[in-house]
């Protein structure tokens, strides 16, 4: 028995003026690794915040387990993680108060999984720093670590590998393997490099390259 | 290490708190120098606050006798704490968070919530002008305000809680607002040309790209439109001038001083708009001269066209020549004094600024005969 895919999306459109990106695009993903792949502009990152709800889109049903974006927005939000690609937002916390901050805003928030991946990738000493204080590469596992505890039913990853030193990018591969073999939550990453050799061989494939 | 749960209100809260810090840090000593000023010249600083908190309410209460104005005063007096806010919002809500927001399973209501909660937070010391001028006038007690003290209170609550609820309201709509131009933004992204893609290389100067373009393509509109309300607003002296010559000492004053805060404000402007572009040019062979002498003749353009219509409205009577040349020269040397490349401290910034700003009036005073 095929397993009921964890995230809906259908019929999407968006726009970006006279550049229509989605038109009637549907999808489902189910548990397990997703890997979003296609040449720069094919709409990667849009689809994560449209999917995230950063975007909206013109038209469109988008359901996790069933809950409607559109219908309870709030609930849909709590299953659904979304770690972009650019700077840590909100860089007055520090990281155990940005992690703190998630914690009070998704239900199945594991702490106990933060703390882990703070020590894999090497955060201890960055703790006590304001976000603005850290390097983008710093940044960038911090969000990550929030993304792979968050507890989420969809977690959207993009580009995580970006800016992250040689010991960490090792400690994510790892990571994402784990996430390629999750029988209950789908995980969706965009990325133009390798995710790792077990993720890769475990990854299920979406090409946006257009036909 | 400690996760402890952090709500969305103490996530606010600490921003306004460290963004405040910053503020203080960087404008503080400004803020100190006013009150030293407005201390000297005073037997007691209390009552000069006290005198000028109670123009604060003066004409709400005033216009709490009058049935018809009191409606409009009431809506004026909250447009001011709103406009408050409106230069504040930085400090309230960053616009760079919205797309993470967006992303955040957040109840709207505590949204709207925190808004209220910092927006009251930054109006504070408005409110406290407010409080303590009411207090002044309801002490002192003059006769036209016996019969309307009940009024008077009840109009200076209404504006309180039409300033918060504007507060609200502004920062819920910037909140829609940045989604909305950041979406713009990528619709006004160029469509990749068909055929020959490289005809549409064409060699450009770099005082176009990194002067002109950023005015309105980005990074430095905000500039561009600080520079053209400064150049409409540097055009009334002149206008009022030609209007009503009786009064040019006041209107040489208003040119020199809405001159002065014109540049001070467009060079602080485009040096925060212009820096990443100009870190990013270090590598380029640009002379770094020319980059900041563009950007001071960006601070300096705004006040011709009001230079020169206050030039062509002079009465040709009554001019004292040489003071009017010194009054120029003044004119010109304290804005040129603005433009110090490395800036300088915020003590010095402050103390120049005042003491260009006490020439330009003492000069202005003295052109007419």
């Amino acid at each position: 028995m095929t397993p009921e895919p964890v995230l809906h999306i259908d019929g999407l459109d968006f726009a970006y003026a006279a550049r229509p990106l989605f038109s009637g695009f549907s999808a489902a993903f189910g548990a397990g690794l997703t890997w979003v792949r296609g040449p720069n502009g094919s709409g990667k990152s849009s689809l994560l915040k449209l999917i995230a709800g950063a975007l909206r889109p013109a038209a469109g049903r988008l359901a996790v387990h069933g809950i409607e974006a559109a219908a309870a927005p709030r609930d849909y939000r709590r299953e659904v993680f979304w770690c972009g690609p650019g700077a840590l937002a909100f860089e007055h916390l520090r990281p155990a108060e940005f992690f703190g901050f998630m914690q009070g805003l998704y239900p199945r928030f594991d702490v106990r999984a933060v703390e882990a991946h703070v020590q894999g990738f090497g955060l201890q000493s960055h703790m006590g720093l304001r976000a603005a204080a850290l390097s983008s590469g710093t940044q960038r596992k911090v969000w990550v670590a929030a993304a792979l505890a968050a507890g989420a039913a969809v977690v959207l990853m993009d580009e995580p590998l970006d800016a992250l030193d040689a010991a960490s990018r090792t400690y994510l591969h790892g990571a994402l393997g784990a996430c390629a073999k999750d029988a209950a939550r789908a995980w969706i990453v965009v990325s133009h490099e390798s995710l790792g050799a077990e993720a890769d061989a475990h990854a299920r494939v979406l090409d946006l390259s257009p036909q | 290490m400690a996760a402890l749960p952090l709500a969305y209100h103490a996530m606010r809260l600490r921003w306004c708190g460290w963004a405040l810090l910053a503020f203080l840090r960087r404008w503080g000593v400004y803020g100190l120098v006013a009150v030293a000023v407005i201390g000297a010249g005073a037997a007691s600083a209390i009552e000069i606050v006290s005198a000028v908190a109670a123009w604060l309410v003066l004409p709400l209460f005033r216009a709490a006798g009058e049935p018809a104005w009191l409606l409009p005063a009431v809506l004026l007096q909250s447009l001011l704490g709103c406009l408050l806010v409106w230069g504040m919002r930085p400090l309230l809500w960053p616009a760079r968070w919205a797309e993470a927001e967006r992303a955040l399973p957040l109840a709207s209501v505590d949204v709207l919530l925190s808004d209220a909660i910092v927006v009251a937070i930054g109006l504070v010391p408005l409110l406290l002008l407010y409080a303590v001028g009411a207090s002044t006038l309801l002490i002192h007690d003059p006769a036209w305000l016996r019969p309307l003290h009940v009024r008077a209170v009840a109009s200076l609550l209404a504006v309180i809680a039409g300033t918060v609820g504007g507060g609200v309201a502004l920062l819920a709509w910037q909140r829609r607002a940045v989604g909305v131009r950041s979406v713009q933004r990528a619709l006004q992204a160029p469509i990749a040309p068909g055929g020959n893609t490289f005809a549409a290389v064409r060699r450009a100067h770099w005082g176009q790209v990194l002067l002109a373009w950023p005015l309105w393509r980005g990074p430095a509109r905000r500039t561009g439109h600080a520079m053209t309300l400064a150049a409409v607003l540097l055009c009334v002296p002149g206008l009022g001038l030609f209007i009503a010559p009786a009064a040019a000492s006041w209107w040489l004053a208003a040119f020199a001083a809405g001159l002065l805060y014109a540049v001070t404000r467009i060079e602080s402007l485009a040096r925060a708009d212009w820096l990443p572009l100009y870190e990013a040019c270090s590598m380029l062979p640009l002379r770094p001269a020319a980059l900041r002498r563009a950007r001071a003749g960006v601070a300096l353009l705004p006040a011709l066209p009001g230079a020169l219509v206050l030039v062509l409205s002079l009465p040709h009577n009554g001019v004292r020549r040489g003071v009017l040349w010194a009054y120029a020269a003044a004119c010109l040397l304290a804005c040129l004094a603005e433009l110090p490349e490395p800036p300088d401290d915020a003590g010095t910034r402050s103390a120049r600024w005042l003491f260009s700003l006490v020439v330009l009036l003492a000069l202005a005073s003295e052109v007419m005969a």
